[in-house]
């Protein structure tokens, strides 16, 4: 059985070569991107709602154009290898390419005038000024976009499409999924701990030294000396990560407003030129959509359009629920479950080395044996979902409870001690209070996250080279599954509807719902001496 | 006889006594002592000042006198009886403050009446008066981030007021404040908690401002760097209000600033 385990290192350093291209990638990416938007408010307008509107789309929606692009025209090796590639990078790049423009954004204006005053080139600036001060946000948006990352990565390295399965030769991913599908729970086992062991590597050796390296390139303010406790920096860690992402990753509704007819007082020419290339560019983004769905479906008629979006909103309102009611079970045992361990030295010391471990497993490789324990029951794929859908919510609450507990400064407890409040005041007015605006935030990232997580826990087949489909799980009904059942079936139209309809939906939460509270809620309860 | 000798010594015994307290910590097999063996008693209608270099523990003393900490040695009585853990009869005021950002300048000062066993009414009126007091009126339903220091250790003031302890403690009150608002407060405050009608019957103040010390305290104890011992306890017999520019002033901050170095 342990004779393995070589193949499994080998096939994990495939892996993470993948994961790092696409890290890398998705920073090139992003500063070229976010650089310039943070630059040129010509580039500004242009990109912003770009970034917007493709943040929001499932992550499976990217999945037709990777496979026409990448494995029609390449040799197969290749082509699947670089699909997976893109397919983590699309996972990955987005929150970082919105942090690099925040960071660019930011940059007090002293440095850029004293970059003036020395008349450095363009490429000086770039290399002197922009990346150093993107540094510290690229960091901690590069830790969330690992995990994200990783759950692709385990999903993506095979998958199935109609009839043709393609898969990489050498991966976790596969390998995970082949001993799984054929009941080899041994070797599945050494699987995961190799992954948990080489996720752990990474968490230690790169993401957190990457943060903590990135900490002396904050700009205008004083580095504060860090905690010495390792359990509390993994906290706080965690939580500037998550905050990283969610305050880069929610919309920021202005920018998604269609430019309106009315032209503010004194504008130029110049910005009636960028208004007119941005109605110009939606004007052609939308004939695209239409052409696109009418080329891909000859004999497609209005009416089988309606029939197709009543569709996709009656699986979009399940899967709502789905989230929803997976999303308040979780709250309901991860807030008081986070508190619990951190007003606790001793429970917290206990238990963190075990939640860092557990929590190391993306929810895609814990899908098999979930599917298989839960079979006999009723409403077994109901159960496979809600479970896969909680494990990949629930490390994000429960991590960021402990961290907004474990910030309360010790003159406020000492107070609440000297008072004598008692145990449920001190939770009511203290702890859960001052739990909650990381809880919002751990909240934003895990119910954003649970959305792209139903492609695989609403539906999953994996089929192996030369064997048929093996269906792992699946729902009645919900958006994910019927996303991934219009990808084997190469339904272009339906997908169209579904991603669309989806973006749509969840632009329109995150501005409605999730900034306003965000907002809020680190307004009021930030400590600020 | 016999009661009223026992009630005579009553009355003479102190209000607070810190005896042969302590305290060291284990840091990898190396013995870390922060507290060595402090000693000293506070009575009614007396103010303390306690000076120390920083990082001497005065902080970590004040957490023992307030019930907060253990000591590792020695104890703390309040009113004669050796006290465990948090008692009623002491509240702190802090450095930062202190309060809950989630709550406006009402709900903080109300949080402090919680566990008297008070109606619901009678504390919101000890809260407005205290609020009052500290010249906070029309300011109730601010919450702390809408503050400036000054008004938010007025806030702090507050809820010591409401709570009314009789011994409070405090833990570098005005460093936190710019100089000028610093000096408004001290004053106000001095007036405030040190009147007739408060109930506040003695402070303890940690500080390193070796003049705030002497603008506010009865007595000066001088501690010495880590560990901490009592270097001297000065009594400050300037008549009030003190004048900062006099003579005398300075003498006693020239006294004290020697005996710190």
């Amino acid at each position: 059985m342990s004779d393995v385990i070589p193949g499994l290192v080998v096939d994990t350093a495939y892996s993470w070569v993948r994961m790092f291209v696409a890290l890398a990638l998705s920073i090139l990416f992003s500063w070229c991107v976010g650089i310039a938007a943070g630059r040129n408010r010509t580039a500004e307008r242009l990109i912003l709602p770009a970034l917007d509107v493709l943040q929001s789309i499932p992550i499976l929606g990217f999945f037709p154009i990777v496979l026409v692009v990448f494995v029609s025209y390449l040799p197969l090796s290749l082509g699947v290898n670089l699909s997976v590639t893109f397919l983590i990078f699309t996972s990955m790049s987005w929150n970082i390419a919105f942090s690099v423009y925040e960071s660019v954004k930011s940059i007090p204006a002293d440095y850029l005038d004293l970059t003036r005053m020395e008349r450095m080139s363009l490429w000086r600036r770039v290399t002197e000024l922009y990346i150093p001060a993107t540094w510290g946000k690229v960091a901690y948006n590069s830790a969330t976009s690992w995990s994200v990352g990783l759950f692709y990565l385990i999903s993506s390295e095979m998958f199935s499409l109609g009839n043709s399965a393609y898969s990489v030769k050498h991966g976790i991913g596969v390998d995970i999924a082949t001993f799984a599908s054929q009941h080899r729970w041994g070797d599945y086992a050494l699987a995961i701990g190799v992954l948990i062991a080489a996720v752990m590597l990474t968490r230690f050796l790169f993401l957190g030294e990457f943060s903590s390296w990135s900490e002396k390139f904050k700009l205008g303010e004083e580095s504060r000396p860090p905690k010495k406790d390792p359990i509390y920096r993994f906290y706080s860690w965690f939580n500037a990560a998550t905050r990283a992402k969610v305050s880069s990753a929610l919309p920021r509704g202005r920018h998604l407003r269609i430019p309106s007819v009315k032209l503010q007082k004194g504008s130029t020419d110049l910005r009636r030129l960028v208004r007119a290339v941005q109605v110009v560019l939606l004007a052609l983004l939308a004939a695209v959509a239409v052409a696109a769905a009418f080329s891909a479906a000859p004999n497609m008629n209005l009416g089988q359009l309606g029939a197709d979006e009543a569709e996709v909103l009656v699986a979009m309102a399940y899967s709502f629920l789905r989230v929803w009611y997976v999303y308040a079970i979780t709250a309901a045992i991860a807030l008081p479950l986070g508190i619990c361990i951190a007003v606790s030295d001793r429970a917290l010391h206990a238990v963190t080395p075990l939640l860092q471990v557990v929590s190391a497993v993306p929810a895609s490789a814990l899908l098999f044996p979930v599917a298989l324990f839960v079979s006999t029951l009723p409403f077994s794929g109901e159960i496979t979902a809600a479970i896969v859908i909680f494990l990949g919510m629930v490390w994000y609450l429960i991590f960021n409870v402990i961290a907004g507990v474990r910030a309360i400064p010790s003159e406020i407890r000492d107070t609440a001690r000297l008072l004598k409040v008692g145990r449920w005041n001190f939770w009511r007015h203290v702890y859960i209070p001052a739990a909650l605006p990381s809880f919002i935030t751990g909240s934003i990232t895990a119910v954003g996250g649970a959305w792209n997580t139903l492609i695989i826990a609403e539906y999953y087949v994996v089929s192996t080279r030369g064997g048929g489909a093996t269906p792992i799980t699946q729902v009645s009904l919900g958006l994910g599954k019927l996303l991934d059942l219009a990808t084997q079936g190469g339904n272009i139209t339906l997908i169209g509807l579904c991603v669309l309809t989806m973006s749509l939906f969840i632009v329109t939460f995150n501005i409605a719902v999730w900034r306003r509270l965000y907002n809020r809620t680190t307004k009021r309860y930030s400590y600020g001496g | 006889m016999q009661t009223l000798s026992r009630d005579a010594a009553a009355v003479k015994s102190p209000l607070l006594e810190v005896s042969r307290v302590s305290l060291s910590y284990e840091l990898e097999k190396e013995k870390l002592d922060v507290i060595s063996d402090v000693s000293f008693g506070l009575c009614k209608d007396e103010f303390l000042g306690i000076v120390a270099p920083s990082g001497a523990g005065k902080s970590s003393l004040l957490r023992i006198i307030s019930g907060l900490q253990r000591p590792t040695g020695g104890e703390v009585r309040v009113k004669g009886k050796v006290i465990h853990s948090p008692v009623d009869e002491v509240f702190m005021i802090f450095q930062n403050f202190a309060l809950l950002p989630w709550k406006n300048v009402l709900e903080n000062v109300l949080l402090a009446l919680l566990c008297k066993d008070l109606p619901e009414e009678v504390r919101r009126q000890k809260a407005l008066k205290a609020i009052e007091d500290v010249n906070l009126k029309g300011f109730e339903k601010a919450y702390p981030g809408e503050l400036s220091g000054g008004m938010k250790q007025r806030v702090g003031i507050a809820r010591a007021l409401a709570l009314e302890p009789q011994i409070l403690l405090m833990d570098e009150p005005f460093s936190s404040l710019d100089p000028l608002t610093a000096d408004h407060l001290r004053v106000e405050f001095y007036s405030l908690l040190i009147s007739q009608e408060s109930p506040i019957q003695a402070v303890v103040m940690v500080s390193h401002n070796v003049e705030e010390v002497v603008e506010l305290a009865d007595r000066a104890l001088v501690l010495s760097d880590r560990p901490s011992r009592v270097v001297q306890d000065v009594k400050i017999g300037l008549p009030r209000p003190r004048n900062k520019k006099s003579q005398e002033f300075y003498e006693y901050t020239d006294r004290i600033y020697s005996l710190l170095t």
